[in-house]
């Protein structure tokens, strides 16, 4: 046991005793010993060296020692210790010092190609027999570096992540312990993550005693869900709060993950455009028009409620159809036409007139506008756009245009028979001008034709001045008188016997004592249209009858010819304006203007007029003229001031 | 020889006035009440002019007068002057396209109708 390696290296040692036989059972032991410590040795993982204090030589290696720093054994054993351990950075022990005869360092070793292997370095002092030794323990370390290092830049990932982001994200434990928060959340507390720690959210940020009321952190610890809630605090922003529960490996509930994030501005944004959206439909729901859409395909996918009015459908019944099918079929096709033209072209178009069928059958005149819209790449969408119900416009349109016919037939009528008295007139007139030789009998002559033409010109204008009063709402003005039905009658005997016609006249008036309250010259007139009426529209000299009776509360006068008559629907129109019944024998003179003047006159006297008629057999014109109260008559009420009466 | 001028207009004291405008020695004239009962006149007498209303009662108006008129040899040569309170356009024509030689219209100045006709039959 010289200056040889200790313990020896397996195996020397009995190499070296073999033969000398026998051990003593001691000494067989002893060796036993030695053999399973040397195994032991060379069996561990960790580098072993041991080390003279003194020289500083290694005088023992384990085959792990030899194995990582790759040397023989032989050559590592003898070798000076600073080949293999860097004493640069590290002090040698010079002598062993009470109190700390181990020590650990991490340090690197030197191989014997010069690489370096990382360990963990264990000094340790021992003596054995009179020598003080150094015994060396190394942990090859690598591994643990690098997964040191793996762990350090995770997370340092993760914190990156973290505290970049402007969530709010705080760990709790599951007393709701603030364990970490993010910068986020602490700067948004203007405090610093540590100061967070150990405090409550509630505290901090809602400035309560005890968790908000349905806290979505607070929930999802206890139900083990994740949980999310939109809090408003105190200072009126809107936060989105989301808690996750956190599991340990166990899977045990650790705390929870809170996530909060400011959602003022989305929030406003939305109720913004919550707004204007409320606003769209407020207006499209309460406008008169039908507000549609409809897809790429004609199909609706939109209909605002008006639908209802215009078309009778729900709008839930018309979604899905398409325009087309609300038409009947000799429409459809060619709205289908224009329809499919437009989305070729993706043009907008306006006021495109077309029929369709209400749910109940009847048609409706529908204006229709719409306008393309696009996806971002510009492809057609499909179509929005209004309708409108124009049905009552063009019946206003068509009684329109058949008034304004009327009127211009009116005015070339009225000029027309303007014309004929004036003939006469201005004729006659320049005859009695001229230096012709006339006999007194022949100007006498003359003057009356000038007379009469003259006295039916203003008739004439009487006419049109009544009707434009009427026109413009201002009524008849009547001069109601007491007068009997036999005085109406009587006051007409200068038209009834001066003209040739004198002979046609028959007369049958029943109680002609019956008081009536009339405008005796407006009864006149109506009289006189009437009769002429039948004149015109009879053949010479077939009679007419004028006849009046007591009719209830009324007396009725009548007017009957036996002359052309007139087909229903001539007497359907024969109180309008300007109609007259036979517009085609423009011979038959009139301005079209009588009936309605007549009407109207019997009307502003409380009566009513009706005409009966027969095409071939003749028209009898009925009207009645409420009866004069007795008190009324005497004390002239209902009656305009008049001193003629 | 004497000059024969037929009146037709349903219309008395229109008659009576161009009666006592174009009354004159080497004149006859003749008066119709109607259409038909103008045709009838002309075939029997056949005037040299006739003076004509358009709008008159009955079946057969003055275009229709005009077109007959011109139709039968027997009265085709006589003149034919409008006179009528048809004073559009559309009017004017159709007197023409009737057969009408002249038109005037209603009012009309006792003159120039005395000179028109005059200017026609001398």
């Amino acid at each position: 046991m010289k200056n040889r390696q200790f313990p020896p290296a397996n195996g020397t040692l009995r190499d070296e005793l073999s033969g000398q036989q026998p051990f003593s059972p001691e000494f067989q032991m002893h060796l036993d010993n030695l053999q399973r410590f040397r195994a032991l040795l060379d069996h561990a993982n960790d580098i072993i060296l041991l080390v003279r204090l003194d020289s500083r030589r290694i005088v023992d290696a384990n085959a792990s020692a030899c194995r990582q720093l790759r040397y023989p054994c032989e050559m590592l054993v003898g070798m000076p210790v600073e080949n293999v351990v860097d004493f640069e950075s590290l002090q040698w022990p010079e002598e062993a010092e009470e109190g700390a005869e181990c020590w650990t360092i991490p340090t690197q070793l030197r191989c014997r190609e010069g690489g370096m292997l990382p360990v963990e370095m264990l000094l340790c002092m021992e003596e054995f027999g009179d020598s003080p030794y150094v015994v060396i323990v190394a942990r090859d370390i690598t591994e643990r570096l690098r997964a040191e290092e793996v762990l350090r830049k995770s997370e340092w990932e993760k914190a990156l992540i973290l505290e970049s982001t402007q969530e709010l994200i705080v760990f709790h434990d599951r007393e709701m312990r603030i364990v970490w928060a993010n910068r986020a959340a602490a700067e948004s507390l203007h405090l610093t993550g540590d100061q967070l720690k150990g405090r409550y959210c509630w505290e901090l940020w809602h400035q309560r005693r005890s968790p908000c009321n349905k806290c979505p952190v607070v929930r999802s610890i206890r139900t083990e869900q994740p949980h999310s809630a939109e809090v408003t605090s105190e200072d009126g922003k809107v936060w989105l709060i989301r808690g996750y529960p956190a599991r340990n490996a166990e899977g045990e509930i650790e705390g929870a993950v809170e996530m909060c994030l400011d959602i003022t501005e989305r929030k406003q944004a939305e109720e913004a455009l919550g707004q204007t959206r409320k606003q769209f439909q407020d207006l499209v729901e309460t406008i008169n028009d039908w507000v549609w859409e409809v897809d790429k395909n004609g199909v609706y996918t939109y209909t605002s409620p008006r639908v209802r009015d215009l078309l009778g459908y729900e709008p839930e019944e018309v979604i899905g159809k398409t325009p087309f099918d609300l038409m009947p079929e000799s429409e459809a096709g060619g709205v289908a036409a224009f329809f499919q033209e437009m989305m070729i072209k993706k043009e907008a178009f306006s006021s495109l007139e077309n029929t369709n069928r209400h749910k109940n059958g009847h048609r409706i005149v529908l204006e229709t506008s719409g306008v393309p819209f696009f996806d971002e790449n510009n492809n057609l969408l499909g179509y929005r756009g209004i309708d409108r119900d124009v049905t009552l416009r063009k019946k206003a349109e068509e009684t329109l245009r058949e008034s304004d016919r009327m009127k211009t037939e009116f005015i070339s009528t009225a000029a027309h028979e303007l014309r004929t008295p004036l003939t006469s007139i201005l004729g006659f007139s320049q005859v009695l001008l001229s230096p012709e030789n006339l006999s007194d009998a022949e100007r006498k002559e003359f003057l009356s034709y000038i007379h009469q033409q003259a006295r039916a010109l203003s008739g004439m204008v009487a006419d049109m001045l009544d009707i434009a009063r009427i026109e413009s709402g201002q009524g008849l003005a009547l001069n109601q008188v007491p007068c009997t039905a036999g005085e109406l009658v009587i006051q007409l005997s200068p038209f009834l016997q001066g003209g040739p016609e004198r002979s046609r006249f028959e007369l049958a008036i029943a109680a002609e004592a019956t008081p009536l309250l009339v405008d005796k010259a407006k009864m006149a007139e109506v009289f006189e249209n009437l009769l002429s009426n039948a004149v015109k529209y009879s053949p010479p000299g077939s009679p007419i009858r004028i006849a009046g009776e007591i009719a209830g509360e009324s007396y009725r006068f009548s007017v009957a010819d036996r002359g052309i008559g007139m087909t229903p629907e001539q007497v359907a129109r024969v109180f309008e304006k300007f109609y007259r019944a036979d517009a085609s024998d423009t011979a038959v003179s009139g301005l079209g203007l009588g009936m309605s003047i007549v009407r109207n006159i019997v009307e502003a006297h409380g009566g009513k007029i009706w005409v009966e008629s027969e095409p071939g057999r003749g028209t009898t014109a009925h009207f009645l003229l409420p009866l004069a109260l007795p008190e009324a008559s005497g004390k002239g009420n209902n009656v305009e001031e008049n001193p003629d009466c | 020889m004497l000059k024969k001028i037929l009146i037709v207009d349903d219309q008395p004291e229109v008659a009576r006035l161009l009666e006592i405008v174009l009354r004159r020695e080497g004149r006859q004239l003749l008066c119709a009440a109607s259409g038909e009962e103008g045709l009838e006149v002309a075939r029997h007498f056949t005037p040299d002019l006739v003076l004509l209303d358009i709008m008159m009662p009955g079946a057969v108006d003055g275009y229709e007068v005009a077109r007959r008129l011109k139709k039968d040899p027997a009265t085709a040569g006589a003149h034919i002057l409008v006179l009528t309170a048809k004073v559009r356009e559309q009017d004017r024509r159709e007197a023409f396209a009737a057969g009408a030689d002249d038109y005037i219209s209603k009012p009309f100045d006792i003159i120039d109708l005395k000179t028109r006709v005059e200017r026609v039959i001398g």
